[in-house]
């Protein structure tokens, strides 16, 4: 057993996967607590699904993903934002996810290796990740973690209350900007390890699991990034012991857990957050 | 001491929109330190468009609002504003203790954890709500009067010199409604102003100085002997009121609307 899970640690590629999948599991656990929080999980999916043709452009260019990806997920967020003033939030969400993404696809389908390169963007590709990209990866995961450790009780409270945020004269739309900004540095810093189409998960199921469990914000957030981080080795290792695209591998681990936890932890409560009465 | 002629609020000519529709129109009246003033009107009288013009979060269409001659929607004033209860989120993980200290951010500041001093002001503020028991209890296990409380502790935690409650004793329960009151009279030894918006025009009559009466526009100002009289309150409410005497002469009243009451 030990051995096994040694073994694949002489290959340095394995052990900058690790590196990696740790990190995103760190990470989008972090920051997957203010999105399950603020009831954001639809958003930070569109998210990821609209860098897709970020990711593309680069690609053909041959320019670093990330920038492409960065771009391409501000791009989506300023679009939905503007749609936002004349439909409502879910269907501009809806929109711009599907084209985006659908562009994503069109333009990655003029190169000829088309079905290899899409499943690594779709579906991650841990165990080709190189030097430059974990430390693309780390320098965009720590950024991250760095603002929301100095904003912590501030995000908590635009999550709560925005009302009591802006009696108190915080700068609430610089705040839900930054969150975005976040939201969108996270799934350029996971593209590779989960890909963009199961970041999601990897941003909320931990939560929702540690949100079943406890009953602070802080404790949810640890244990989060326990599951998260247990999630991303294991399905890391099932990755490479069972050649399976290390997306799915992570997200089924994650699901796993969220279902063990889900049928013994008491029922005290369903998840019902960000559901709240609008006046 | 002067201190109760001091100048607290000032509202001059406010109108305000919302949703297209004018919600509150050419507002007029003030407010002195440690005053106790009712803010009274049926539903969609503009009593929660005024709350949330004079913190700030509605945009003035015209007119001023003056907090100790400073402008809130535009300077950092503190104010406490406990809005009303149907707009809080049940299910986030939070303890009373959590909630209260979110009053204290504006004194934390950016990048800092709370204080000595900052913690003693929450438990000063859950000692004066009477809910020192329930400090690590989650908001999502509390009754209706315990989360008001709550939300007043926070308030008080930010130890803000005005206070507006929008219908603090909407729906609870009889010893919630007595920690309140309570609370109210500790606030006016303190010099806190309190805007308190109620639909119980019995505990406006009783329990405070002035009465605001709202009907889109402000119907009446004045001591509550004068404003709660039976031509002003029909012009208001209509036929939804009944009226009767109290025998010392008082006005014992029944608003159509009432929810609150144990």
């Amino acid at each position: 057993m030990l051995n096994g899970l040694l073994e694949p640690l002489a290959y340095p590629f394995m052990v900058r996967g690790l590196i990696a999948a740790v990190l995103v599991g760190v990470v989008c656990a972090v920051l997957g607590t203010y999105v399950v929080l603020r009831g954001m999980a639809f958003f930070g999916d569109a998210l990821a699904h609209a860098i897709l043709p970020g990711v593309a452009v680069a690609y053909l260019l041959r320019l670093p993903l990330s920038a492409g990806a960065l771009v391409a997920g501000i791009l989506a967020a300023a679009a939905i934002g503007y749609l936002q003033n004349r439909l409502r939030e879910d269907t501009a969400i809806g929109i711009v996810f599907s084209g985006a993404f659908a562009l994503g696809i069109a333009l990655l389908s003029t190169v000829r290796t088309y079905t290899v390169d899409l499943t690594h963007f779709l579906f991650g590709n841990v165990l080709g990740v190189s030097p430059t990209d974990l430390l693309i990866t780390a320098v965009l995961g720590g950024g991250v973690l760095l603002v929301m450790v100095a904003l912590h009780k501030e995000f908590v409270l635009m999550a709560f209350d925005p009302t009591l945020a802006r009696v108190l004269r915080l700068p609430t739309a610089f705040l839900r900007y930054l969150l975005l900004l976040m939201l969108a540095v996270t799934v350029v810093a996971a593209l590779q390890v989960v890909g963009v189409a199961l970041v999601v998960a990897m941003l909320v199921t931990p939560p929702a699991t540690a949100y079943l469990l406890v009953r602070r914000v802080g404790p949810m957030m640890g244990l989060a990034t326990l599951f998260g981080t247990l999630s991303a080795v294991l399905g890391l290792y099932f990755s490479y012991y069972l050649n399976l695209p290390s997306g799915p591998a992570m997200v089924l681990v994650c699901t796993a857990i969220f279902l063990l936890v889900f049928l013994l932890s008491p029922q005290r409560r369903r998840i019902g957050l960000g559901r709240r009465a609008h006046h | 001491m002067d201190s109760d002629r001091c100048l607290v609020l000032r509202v001059e000519s406010v109108t305000v929109t919302y949703n297209g529709r004018v919600a509150l129109r050419d507002a007029t009246f003030s407010a002195y330190a440690g005053e106790r003033v009712a803010v009274v009107g049926p539903n969609g009288a503009g009593k929660t468009t005024l709350f949330k013009a004079i913190v700030g979060l509605l945009p003035l269409e015209s007119g001023t609002v003056e907090v100790f001659r400073c402008n809130p929607q535009r300077e950092r004033v503190s104010i406490g504003y406990v809005p009303q209860r149907e707009e809080v989120d049940l299910s986030f993980p939070v303890t009373v203790a959590d909630v209260v200290m979110m009053g204290r951010i504006g004194h934390i500041g950016y990048l800092r954890r709370p204080s000595r001093r900052d913690r003693e002001a929450v438990r000063q503020a859950l000692e004066q709500v009477g809910l020192t028991d329930l400090v690590n209890r989650p908001l999502g296990e509390l009754s209706g009067g315990q989360i008001q409380r709550t939300f007043i502790a926070r308030a008080l935690a930010q130890e803000a010199p005005l206070l507006l409650m929008d219908e603090p004793f909407a729906g609870v329960d009889a010893t919630s409604e007595e920690a309140i009151l309570r609370l109210l009279d500790l606030l006016r030894e303190n010099g806190v102003t309190v805007l308190l918006a109620t639909h119980d025009l019995r505990m406006a009559a009783e329990r405070f100085d002035r009465v605001l009466l709202l009907n889109g526009e402000v119907v009446a100002c004045g001591p509550p002997g004068e404003v709660l009289c039976p031509a002003a309150l029909q012009r208001v409410y209509g036929g939804q009121l009944t009226l009767w005497e109290h025998e010392r002469g008082l006005l014992l009243l029944g608003d159509g609307h009432c929810s609150g009451g144990a």
